[in-house]
């Protein structure tokens, strides 16, 4: 019995031993980097980042938002058709325009207002991020946006009872986006267009559509990308085409340059979505850019 | 065996800062989340800073950073292992230049480093402080032609490490 005892009381201790000798063993490069990793408790799953170099992915608006602080100035243009031929110097002696002043209230709220030559439209939109993409977590970034357009052309017929609100459209958009990886981005965009008048009674008010478009890295500063919406039948003229647009992001230091090539004249998104009026196979396209240029307002503390 | 669990010293608090100087824009960014343990027994140092933990006034640098020039998500760690030459006093207070040399590593490249830097003691609490430069190109860190006048080909890093004793978490 006696020596059964003992012999328990001696592996006790050596195992008692065995548990305490890894923290007091000599301390090596190894071990002070153990130490490290055991202080360092996890964080929270690291956010990905520039899932798109701008907040508009062509045409339309991507997942990106405003930093916090940050007011972004765009000018875009839209040149007229390629297919008009040399006398409009292929459509380059045509030019649509828009201004545009977005601002980051906070990181994932961002408030933006424009102006487009384009039938002298007024456009506002509220954007917030509402789910973040994480390394190894949530696996797309959801972000909403809702804009307003206001078309200031003077009423076509002045004499019959014209209202204010006929000059008003809505659009509200969904936009899921992933980076599946640092060269590629893929992003969704349910998307609804409300207008308050349409030209004629087949014409619906309610326009429902999807977008889909993505970003492929060439270069560290070159992007293609490219953005197709797809209106679903039955909602509009058939003299309206869906907007497709491909093109080239260009990052400089504080400047994003994107070059494409669109089917659309409007860059506002009842005008895009619903009322595209080029067609590709016929040389109806657009040649057009966005000048991106961030400033920082204020730096936000930590 | 127990006084030399307390010759470890650490902070995660750490502070490091870089400044790029160029014709264009003069760009500095900190770091108050940089990782540093030190052994006085035997001089060993290990340094570990997250890339993503350094804030830039702007945003968008900030997004560069990580995204073109130290491509962070590839790289995640900048990592300095090395040993300090002198007797590392904790006593009693102090202060005296100490002679580092190791390994750094940025941007998945090592290079091997030493530097000069300021230790002190005071109420028993270590610390470490020092600068130097670093050209990019060593680390494989190329600027585009376009920003050329933007970026600094050598960019000046100062740290400064407040220790403290190491406490096993349980």
């Amino acid at each position: 019995m006696r020596n059964i005892h003992t012999g328990m009381f001696m592996r006790k201790v050596l195992l008692t031993c065995a548990v305490l000798l890894p923290s007091y063993a000599l301390f090596a490069q190894d071990d002070l980097m153990k130490i490290m990793e055991q202080q360092n408790t996890k964080t929270k799953k690291e956010e990905v980042t520039a899932t798109f170099k701008s907040i508009r992915l062509i045409n339309g608006h991507d997942i990106e938002t405003c930093k916090q602080g940050e007011l972004l100035f765009t000018v875009q243009h839209r040149f007229g058709q390629i297919n008009q031929g040399s006398y409009e110097f292929f459509g380059l002696d045509q030019a649509t325009m828009r201004l545009g002043f977005d601002y980051g209230v906070f990181n994932w709220l961002t408030v933006g207002v424009g102006r487009s030559t384009f039938e002298k439209t007024y456009d506002g939109f509220l954007k917030a991020k509402l789910l973040k993409q994480r390394k190894g977590g949530t696996p797309v970034t959801i972000t909403g946006v809702s804009a307003m357009q206001i078309n200031t052309l003077r009423f076509s017929d002045p004499d019959r009872k014209n209202y204010f609100s006929s000059r008003l459209t809505y659009s509200h958009q969904l936009l899921i986006a992933s980076k599946v990886s640092n060269t590629f981005s893929l992003q969704l965009m349910p998307s609804y267009v409300h207008r308050n008048l349409v030209p004629t009674a087949s014409e619906k008010n309610d326009v429902f559509a999807l977008g889909g478009g993505g970003r492929i890295r060439l270069s560290r500063s070159v992007n293609f990308t490219a953005e197709y919406y797809y209106v679903f039948p039955g909602q509009i003229s058939s003299t309206y085409k869906n907007s497709l647009a491909v093109g080239f992001d260009i990052e400089t230091g504080g400047h994003v340059f994107q070059v494409h090539f669109t089917n659309s004249r409007s860059m506002v998104e009842k005008g895009f979505i619903a009322e595209t009026t080029g067609d590709w196979l016929d040389g109806g396209i657009h040649f057009g850019f966005n000048l991106n240029r961030v400033f920082t307002v204020y730096t936000p503390k930590e | 065996m127990i006084a030399s669990a307390q010759s470890v010293y650490m902070t995660n608090t750490g502070k490091v800062t870089f400044y790029s100087k160029a014709p264009l824009e003069d760009i500095e960014a900190t770091s108050n989340k940089a990782n540093c343990i030190v052994n006085t027994s035997n001089g060993e140092v290990l340094s570990i800073i997250a890339i993503r933990t350094f804030k830039f006034a702007k945003a968008l640098m900030e997004e560069h950073f990580n995204e073109k020039y130290l491509e962070s998500d590839k790289y995640k760690d900048a990592t300095f292992k090395g040993k300090i030459a002198e007797a590392l006093v904790t006593n009693r207070d102090t202060s005296y230049n100490v002679n580092v040399t190791g390994t750094m590593k940025i941007h998945g490249v090592e290079q091997p480093a030493s530097y000069t830097a300021a230790y002190s003691v005071k109420g028993g609490m270590p610390s470490l402080e020092g600068s130097f430069n670093i050209a990019l190109k060593d680390y494989n860190i190329t600027i585009p032609k376009l920003v050329i006048e933007n970026i600094a080909e050598v960019v000046k890093v100062t740290c400064k490490f407040d220790l403290s004793p190491y406490q096993k978490k349980n």
